[in-house]
């Protein structure tokens, strides 16, 4: 079989076919694309940071002993997960991103994701003290209802009414010390508050989800020694503020 | 028209540039490495010579069409190198091909460079040893063949391997290692010491 003469093949299939080379801007577009996209990945990261960091440190720390289930079990179970996956995925996007630029294979796995965990982490500080992770903590909370109910706080950590934690909606107030509140079940509740312990003002409380603190009376009757409220950053009106009760 | 003396004393680099300009000068950079890359291709490749030269076809007009990604911190070698193993992959999974043996030759070769690793007291009895040589080798996984053959066959530099095979240059020596205890492994299973 005769040998073929590849040069000339290949210049006529160019010449024929009317190859150009592709313009040089396109590999640039293509390649700050990349980084782009891994620096962006990087900066979500750092934002699922401060909200982890967040989440941690307002844990309502001073209620773990009604959990029942010890510092490191109150731990575990109250751990923003979702944020630590949302963390863990836009890092591997960064990795992914940054694998696949210009000269990014050059780099060992372990130095990527060991700099993309600490670039996260020390943007995510940085992010926390500018008090970023409040603000997307409570952004979420209040317009995501999935994110307000699942996520901001853990629904089965503060659901236990033989503990003294109940959790659910105020449906009604009827007056200043009797509240009806609908817990996560649908059962309605009587809330008798503790003299002193929360002064409202009903139209911040009305419809909105809190946590109270407490014990219970009767089948349907529970005192109210604190209260606060499911989203963190809720505001419930002029009066003492629960948190320092339950800290005396 | 582009004679040899026009592509002579001219470095790859400013190949690329003169083909940007004027594309005759594509037949330079074609001519300097042909037969470079067809034996290479063949020699990672379960292809006939007949399907080499087409994928060689492939790889020069996939290397016309992206000349301008060629960054010139690397190597010419290293990319044009690098294409035509893309190339050679997207065709063992169109046509599923299984690689195909070493010549003698070129196993003897390779068996010469690692037996210096081989720290064995046993007198080896070559002419015989090297006819199994080529077992061996193609006893061996893909990964582990192909950087023999670029590192011992190809002559490449680790920082070459690793241009071309896209991976960090540590991963690299790790393979070659890999690949010559694998090597020495697949030798003693076949009781040739």
């Amino acid at each position: 079989m005769a040998i073929k003469d590849i040069s000339r093949e290949v210049l006529e299939t160019i010449k024929k076919m009317k190859i150009t080379p592709k313009p040089r801007w396109e590999f640039l577009l293509k390649n700050y694309i990349i980084w782009a996209l891994g620096v962006l990945a990087l900066v979500i990261g750092s934002l699922a940071t401060a909200v982890i960091i967040y989440m941690t440190i307002n844990n309502d720390w001073d209620l773990y002993q009604f959990s029942g289930n010890g510092v490191f079990g109150y731990l575990f179970l109250s751990l923003p997960y979702y944020w630590l996956l949302a963390l863990s995925l836009f890092i591997l996007t960064a990795y992914y991103n940054i694998k696949h630029t210009d000269k990014g294979y050059q780099y060992d796995l372990r130095l990527i994701i060991a700099l993309s965990v600490g670039i996260s982490v020390v943007s995510g500080i940085l992010f926390y003290n500018f008090g970023l992770g409040k603000a997307i903590d409570n952004i979420f909370a209040r317009n995501i209802s999935v994110y307000r109910n699942y996520i901001h706080r853990n629904p089965g950590l503060w659901f236990s009414p033989d503990r003294g934690i109940l959790t659910g909606e105020i449906t009604e107030i009827e007056e200043e010390q009797r509240v009806i509140l609908r817990d996560l079940r649908g059962k309605n509740w009587d809330l008798f508050f503790d003299i002193g312990v929360f002064k409202f003002q009903p139209e911040f409380l009305l419809g909105n989800r809190v946590i109270t603190i407490g014990e219970i009376l009767s089948e349907t009757e529970f005192r109210v020694k604190a209260i606060r409220p499911w989203v963190r950053d809720m505001m419930f009106g002029p009066g003492p503020n629960p948190m320092n009760k339950m800290r005396k | 028209m582009i004679t040899n003396g026009d592509c002579r004393d001219k470095t790859d680099s400013q190949l690329v540039s003169l083909t940007l300009k004027n594309q005759d000068y594509f037949l330079c950079i074609i001519k300097r490495y042909e037969d470079k890359l067809l034996r290479y291709i063949r020699r990672i490749s379960g292809l006939s010579r007949e399907d080499a030269e087409d994928v060689l076809q492939n790889v020069f007009i996939k290397v016309y069409r992206n000349l301008n990604s060629y960054n010139q911190d690397l190597k010419f070698s290293s990319w044009i190198y690098r294409i035509a193993h893309n190339q050679v992959i997207s065709e063992f999974r169109k046509k599923k091909a299984r690689p195909e043996l070493l010549s003698s030759k070129e196993s003897e070769l390779i068996f010469e460079f690692i037996e210096s690793d081989l720290n064995t007291e046993k007198e080896v009895e070559l002419k015989l040893l090297k006819k199994d040589i080529n077992k061996v080798l193609n006893r061996l996984e893909e990964k582990y063949r192909e950087v023999l053959v670029l590192n011992f066959l190809e002559e490449k530099s680790y920082q070459e391997i690793s241009d071309i095979l896209k991976k960090p240059i540590g991963t690299v020596a790790t393979l070659i290692s890999r690949a010559k205890n694998a090597f020495k492994k697949e030798i003693s299973k076949q009781d040739i010491f």
